[in-house]
């Protein structure tokens, strides 16, 4: 029985993985605070966390956060998360649409007896975007007009191998390994109207990342309405090499640690808070040294309740609140990320399926940069 | 062991409804599915393009620059040739006709080595030519880049060789120099400035046709011309209409007195050499220099003139410039030094042609003859005017980048470039600039802007 639950996630993992691959990563600009240096981190959270704010992150199941949360789930599900922001950057009088599309999530989990297994791939880094714009370039002396095309696809993942273990119906503990793979496809172009005088170009370096950590959790479920969830990631080393040979910087995966408490004393409804602390210094050396990068606390509160029934599961109705920084900075001042949003919880064909839907207003700002965004997270799971 | 507290967490739990209520939500759910599906549809049209934030505040968009860098190769070339005699004799396009009085003199010749010497009048049969009057030499006349004073003398010269003297060869210049004395002249006639636009006729002597048409010493009645051109109150030069241009000089004659009888017309022919019909033909017509005195400066790369003169460059890029860069620039840098020969509105435009001529092509001069169309994979060129001096320059990053492309491929042509001017060899205009062997500072250079092939993209 083990050996099928095991063969069943592997199966949905590679499923996973092809959806991934075949599937347009997302696209979007550079030229936003949220795309600075390595990326957006999109923190592994599911849509149903993201609904609340994040503050069930550290006790939700398809949360790729807590190793220990991954009992809560069903015995085997599988999940996958699409996640689209249209984003405004404002500078000064300039505003500056774009979107991006982001696959943010897969998981998928077996339990066997008192131990449930999920192995999963969440963003880690997304750093995705294209510029164009005119710009001037000194070439021989002179300054030659000249439009700039710069694009970067790809990111960084986290892969994560976790194992739960139920002692009893209250505590549970979880341990996961991590890996870090990544490539980033970088594009550096230029066009020259005057075609005479100097030639177009366009290229491009490929950079692969690779990376390993570890983490461990726990979630008390106590008798008086209060769950309490925590977990730590500590980071293994996090090199960065042009193609495949050349290392062009290294670091360390982030220490991580957070907190989710729970209180479902009130019937059909579930209250949360959640403290999360990165350290994303440990980043430093992976990239050039101009780099800013600051460490960033994430606080995140928010509700879940209960709706009508359909069939015989409910709909939910989730609201939540965040405020986080990011963790790369804009001329030395550090991008605070704000979020407040809500979604719904519902269930498709009775219990096999379900489809959660979260919608959140983001606002980013440092310096002079304003930064508006809708995040839509749409995530769909399934019990096979 | 109850169940309650992981599905307190996993998921709350609603109130039981009613039905009315469950149709309800059920509706409101249907209704926020689908905005929620309009709004993926929405995200579907991706709006990628940044762009302007980045223009707003640069600091927005770090890494972006890629690195440039500048360097001069110098010296660029591993060596240089200058070749004279561009177009080959009997391959021009036009004939320059040039009296520049001690200086220069060119003479053009043309070639009826088939006169006709039969003609049908109106009614009547075929009769053979005894008679000719009216004979005119039609030239049509270019005045591209011409130099026409108020009149001018436009003398026919009859310079076949009527006696089959041993080794005498109407191409070579000395020999040609001898036929040009005023007893060979057959026609000629003074124009005006105004006149010489066009086609001009020029008149020859009835009687010098005849003679001609009763010569069969060649087998076959012929004439020989040369045609020079003297300028009246000043240096002329011209250009006349070739065969290769498709406007070449033709020989008019009447055969009979009766005006009903059509004129006849004679198209250029060559009868030499007998055992090569290409060079017949090209040598229906040609341009032999007569005189001249224009100084072949030593360690120069010399341009234009009449003979023409071309450069062949033979270029020494640095292999790592050409295999781990991109080329964004390369400017051929050459140093101009005036040519005391030339007014200062003469301009010479300079054509960079790239060389097609396989590497098993080792003879340099053959090799500057197989060249591709000027402007292509190089587009600029150089307009210097010959007593001008100083730094031209060429960009042919394109061409760099091209031999980049090449490089390691299998007979791949050398990387050279031929330098030649417009309207080569037809017009008496001279550019010269330092050569490889001249010093650091005046020797061809160039000066190229690359970017490496790494170092971008690093957050």
């Amino acid at each position: 029985m083990m050996r099928g639950a095991l063969t069943g996630l592997v199966s949905l993992a590679a499923t996973a993985a092809l959806q991934a691959a075949a599937t347009p990563a997302g696209a979007g600009a550079q030229g936003a605070l949220s795309q600075l240096g390595f990326g957006y981190p999109a923190g592994g959270v599911s849509a149903r966390s993201l609904a609340t704010g994040g503050a069930l992150a550290d006790a939700d199941p398809l949360s790729a956060v807590n190793p220990a949360a991954i009992v809560l789930n069903a015995r085997a599900r599988g999940y996958i998360q699409f996640e689209p922001e249209f984003r405004t950057v404002q500078v000064g009088a300039v505003s500056t649409p774009t979107t991006t599309f982001r696959f943010p999530l897969f998981m998928v989990t077996g339990q066997q007896s008192k131990a449930t297994f999920a192995l999963s791939y969440a963003s880690f880094m997304d750093r995705t975007w294209s510029n164009s714009y005119p710009d001037t370039q000194a070439i021989g002396g002179e300054r030659i007009p000249s439009t700039v095309l710069t694009s970067s696809e790809g990111g960084i993942a986290d892969i994560r191998g976790a194992v739960a273990w139920s002692f009893n119906e209250r505590i549970h503990v979880g341990i996961a390994a991590h890996l870090f793979p990544g490539q980033d496809r970088v594009v550096a172009g230029r066009i020259f109207p005057d075609s005479l005088q100097a030639g177009g170009f366009q290229n491009t370096n490929t950079y692969t990342f690779e990376g390993a950590g570890a983490s461990l959790g726990a979630v008390w479920i106590t008798p008086s309405h209060v769950t309490l969830a925590a977990d730590l990631r500590a980071g293994g080393s996090l090199s960065m090499r042009l193609g495949d040979s050349v290392r062009v910087g290294s670091g360390r995966v982030p220490l991580r640690y957070g907190a989710s408490v729970l209180y479902d004393g009130v019937p059909g409804a579930v209250f949360a808070v959640r403290y999360s602390r990165e350290r994303w210094t440990d980043l430093r050396g992976l990239g050039s040294s101009s780099l800013g990068i600051a460490d960033a606390t994430d606080f995140s509160a928010g509700a879940e309740a209960a709706g009508p029934r359909l069939g015989p599961s409910t709909v939910t109705f989730r609201l939540g609140y965040r405020a986080r920084g990011l963790p790369f900075t804009y001329l030395g001042d550090r991008v605070g990320e704000t979020m407040a949003g809500g979604g719904i919880g519902v269930p498709l064909g009775g219990t096999r399926a379900f489809l959660d839907l979260g919608l959140a207003r983001v606002a980013r700002r440092a310096a002079d940069v304003r930064e508006r965004a809708w995040i839509m997270s749409l995530g769909v799971g399934i019990k096979p | 062991m109850s169940a309650a507290p992981r599905e307190a967490v996993r998921q709350v739990t609603g109130k039981p409804g009613g039905a009315r209520r469950v149709r309800d939500w059920r509706r409101a759910l249907v209704v926020s599915l689908a905005v929620a599906v309009a709004a993926i549809a929405g995200a579907c049209k991706e709006n990628l393009d940044g762009g302007p934030a980045c223009s707003a505040a640069a600091a927005l968009c770090p890494g972006q620059h890629v690195d440039l860098r500048d360097t001069i190769i110098d010296p660029v070339l591993a060596f240089d040739s200058t070749f004279s005699g561009f177009p080959v004799t009997g391959g021009e396009f036009f004939l320059p006709l040039v009296n520049y009085g001690d200086t220069l003199e060119t003479v053009a010749i043309a070639r009826f080595d088939t006169l006709i010497t039969l003609f049908s009048p109106p009614g009547d049969t075929v009769q053979s030519v005894a008679y000719a009057d009216s004979v005119y030499l039609r030239l049509a006349v270019d005045l591209t880049h011409a130099r026409v004073p108020d009149s001018v003398r436009i003398d026919v010269y009859d310079v076949g060789d009527t006696t089959l003297a041993a080794g005498f060869v109407d191409t070579v210049p000395a020999m040609l120099r001898q036929r040009f004395t005023p007893r060979r002249i057959i026609g000629g006639r003074t124009y005006s400035k105004i006149e010489l636009v066009d086609s001009v006729l020029v008149p020859v002597k009835d009687s010098a046709m005849l003679a001609r048409l009763a010569d069969s010493t060649f087998g076959w009645p012929r004439l020989r011309v040369g045609i020079r051109v003297r300028g009246i109150g000043g240096p002329v030069a011209f250009r006349i209409g070739s065969e290769e241009s498709g406007n070449p000089m033709k020989l008019r004659y009447r055969p009979k007195a009766d005006t009903a009888v059509h004129q006849q017309e004679v198209d250029l022919a060559s009868g030499d050499p007998a055992d090569r019909e290409d060079i017949r033909v090209d040598l229906r017509d040609f341009t032999v220099v007569l005189k001249t005195l224009l100084p072949d400066l030593p360690h120069r790369i010399t341009l234009g003139g009449i003979p023409g003169h071309r450069a062949y460059l033979r270029f020494d890029i640095p292999s790592w410039l050409s295999d781990s860069t991109t080329v964004i620039r390369a400017t051929l840098r050459l140093t101009q030094v005036p040519y005391p020969f030339g007014a200062d509105s003469d301009t010479i435009v300079v054509h960079p042609h790239v060389v097609l001529a396989s590497p098993q092509i080792t003879d340099v001069r053959r090799a500057s003859t197989f060249l591709a169309q000027a402007g292509l994979v190089v587009g600029d060129s150089l307009s210097v005017t010959p007593g001008a001096s100083g730094v031209r320059e060429i960009e042919m990053y394109s061409l760099v980048r091209g031999w980049a492309a090449q490089a390691g491929a299998a007979n791949a042509p050398p990387r050279a470039v031929v330098l030649a001017v417009g309207d080569e060899g037809t017009i008496p205009r001279i550019a010269t600039f330092y050569s490889t062997t001249a010093g650091p500072g005046l020797r061809p250079r160039m000066r190229v802007t690359y970017i490496p092939r790494v170092g971008f993209g690093t957050p």
